[in-house]
């Protein structure tokens, strides 16, 4: 049971991450690799508020919102600009993640740093006795992937963003805004990596190498599962976070990861383009 | 209605595919552009919804000038365009397909209304089949369906008779006409099919190496006009 709640765990923050990363590929054509930093950001605004005496659940507000308005400017200053060019971007956003790293280190130092856990003490889940605050993350980053999903499937907003991602070109003859559209998703996909850092950042170590423990899961996640669909990333994200979790039962951190990018370099392999596309026409 | 005068456009590799091309497009009527392959028309269709950019020229709908607006703008200010090849939402809906056609644009209440559905009943029976799996024929309906929705003023068909059987070709042509003549929809039309161009057209201008060479020339009795047709169609 343990497992599956650790499991869980990983599960929800990663799909936060992972869907802003989509919807931004998806869109704009744009690997970004400066989303790792805005899961920094997002948690060096909790460390910053908490420590000038707000709250852990303001910090978590503004957390999010901070990493959602890093995202527009690095969309309106930077993106924007090379969006046509695909190994550009992938440079330019490499490019941004160094600099606001080396910004979260001149500011909070190199150190990892700690934010006090808001919601302490365990409580009884199926038999098991877990982190009260694990659950809260679990519960608030499932909630909020799912409201997402249906939002993207069932909304008309969502409707719109598909219509752009399934053909740009067409999309805007009909009056879609496109660019406003770019703009709001570069934003929200920053904002939720944002608020995925801001609320583990009481369970983990907030360092400044955080964001890329996120981001190579993330990418592994993606190429296993698949861009053409948006259900490929949630089974690559689940067999991600799942094999994770079950190798790091019996080994050292370390050990784990080289494991599961060792099994996830063979699936790549098998699936060139992802376990989701034999199925697909 | 739309008036185009000493259009230039081209693709951003610097080649250009008109050069001092003008149109007058009355409104309430059917348009038809004939001319060979690579003659411009798709080039046409695409600089004035504005997936193309004008390198000279200028383009007027109503008076306004709207080639240098982005083509959001000009489906709002009433283009509809439906390209060459139909490109619907094949992994959507048919029904999604229409809505998003119609939530594009502002203003309008996002229920796809009844009367679109009447005209096309096939669309209507297949709401919840993917736009994918429909036929040629039933994709180009589609695709006029959802150009349809937004509720344009002016209607770019870029070849919809394109690799459509004849009898779907002569019953979209059927229904164009009839949106024409209930609407006052205006419609420019880039065609090679005669079938398509018989029924429906009001009148024809021939482009011919990104020029309009001769405008206004009457749709009945084309078919006969052997000079017009080796001249610009080489038939």
């Amino acid at each position: 049971m343990e497992f599956v709640l650790d499991t869980l765990n990983y599960f929800s923050v990663l799909m936060l991450v992972v869907l802003g990363l989509v919807v931004i590929f998806g869109l704009m054509n744009v690997i970004n690799m400066a989303h790792g930093e805005f899961i920094l950001i997002g948690a060096y605004t909790v460390v910053a508020v908490t420590s000038a005496g707000g709250s852990f659940w303001l910090a978590l507000v503004i957390g999010s919102l901070v990493a959602g308005l890093a995202g527009l400017l690095v969309e309106l200053l930077v993106v924007r600009h090379i969006y046509t060019r695909f190994i550009d971007t992938i440079l330019a956003t490499w490019g941004v993640s160094l600099v606001l790293k080396q910004t979260v280190i001149v500011i909070f130092g190199p150190t990892g740093q700690s934010v006090q856990n808001p919601l302490p003490g365990v409580m009884n889940v199926f038999g098991v006795e877990y982190p009260r605050m694990r659950i809260l993350i679990i519960g608030m980053a499932f909630g909020l992937t799912v409201v997402l999903y249906l939002a993207l499937f069932s909304s008309r907003l969502g409707l719109k963003l598909r219509a752009v991602i399934a053909n740009r070109d067409m999309a805007s003859t009909l009056g879609l805004n496109t660019r406003r559209m770019d703009m709001a998703s570069f934003s929200l996909g920053a904002g939720l990596a944002g608020f995925a850092g801001a609320l583990m950042s009481p369970m983990i170590s907030v360092d400044p190498q955080l964001g890329v423990g996120f981001l190579i899961p993330s990418f592994l996640s993606i190429l296993l599962g698949g861009l053409n669909s948006l259900l490929g990333p949630i089974l690559g994200v689940g067999a991600i976070s799942g094999s994770t979790n079950l190798i790091a039962g019996w080994l050292s951190q370390a050990d784990t990861q080289v494991i599961v990018f060792l099994l996830a370099i063979l699936v790549i392999r098998l699936f060139p383009e992802g376990i989701l596309k034999r199925r697909q026409k | 209605m739309l008036e185009v005068r000493n259009l230039a456009a081209g693709y951003p590799s610097g080649g250009r595919v008109l050069d001092g091309l003008n149109l007058s497009v009355p409104a309430g009527a059917i348009v038809a552009v004939l001319g060979r392959n690579g003659m411009g028309k798709t080039t046409l269709m695409r600089t004035i919804c504005g997936l193309l950019q004008t390198s000279g020229g200028t383009i007027k709908l109503d008076g306004e000038p709207v080639s240098e607006l982005p083509p959001h703008t000009r489906a709002q200010l009433g283009i509809g365009y439906v390209p060459q090849g139909r490109e619907v939402f094949e992994s959507f809906t048919v029904s999604e397909n229409l809505t998003v056609g119609r939530i594009a644009k502002k203003g309008l209440w996002p229920k796809i209304p009844p009367h679109l559905l009447e005209l096309f009943p096939i669309l209507a029976e297949r709401a919840q089949q993917r736009a994918g799996s429909l036929s040629g024929g039933q994709q180009q309906q589609l695709a006029i369906a959802r150009a349809l929705a937004g509720e344009p003023r002016l209607l770019l068909l870029d070849e919809p008779a394109e690799g459509i059987q004849p009898s779907i070709v002569h019953e979209i042509a059927g229904k164009l006409r009839e949106i024409v003549d209930t609407t006052g929809l205006t419609v420019l039309m880039a065609e090679q099919n005669f079938d398509m161009v018989d029924g429906t057209a009001d009148s024809i201008a021939f482009i011919d190496h990104g020029l309009i060479a001769e405008e206004g020339v009457a749709a009945d009795g084309i078919r006969s006009d052997k000079v017009r047709l080796a001249k610009y169609l080489s038939l």
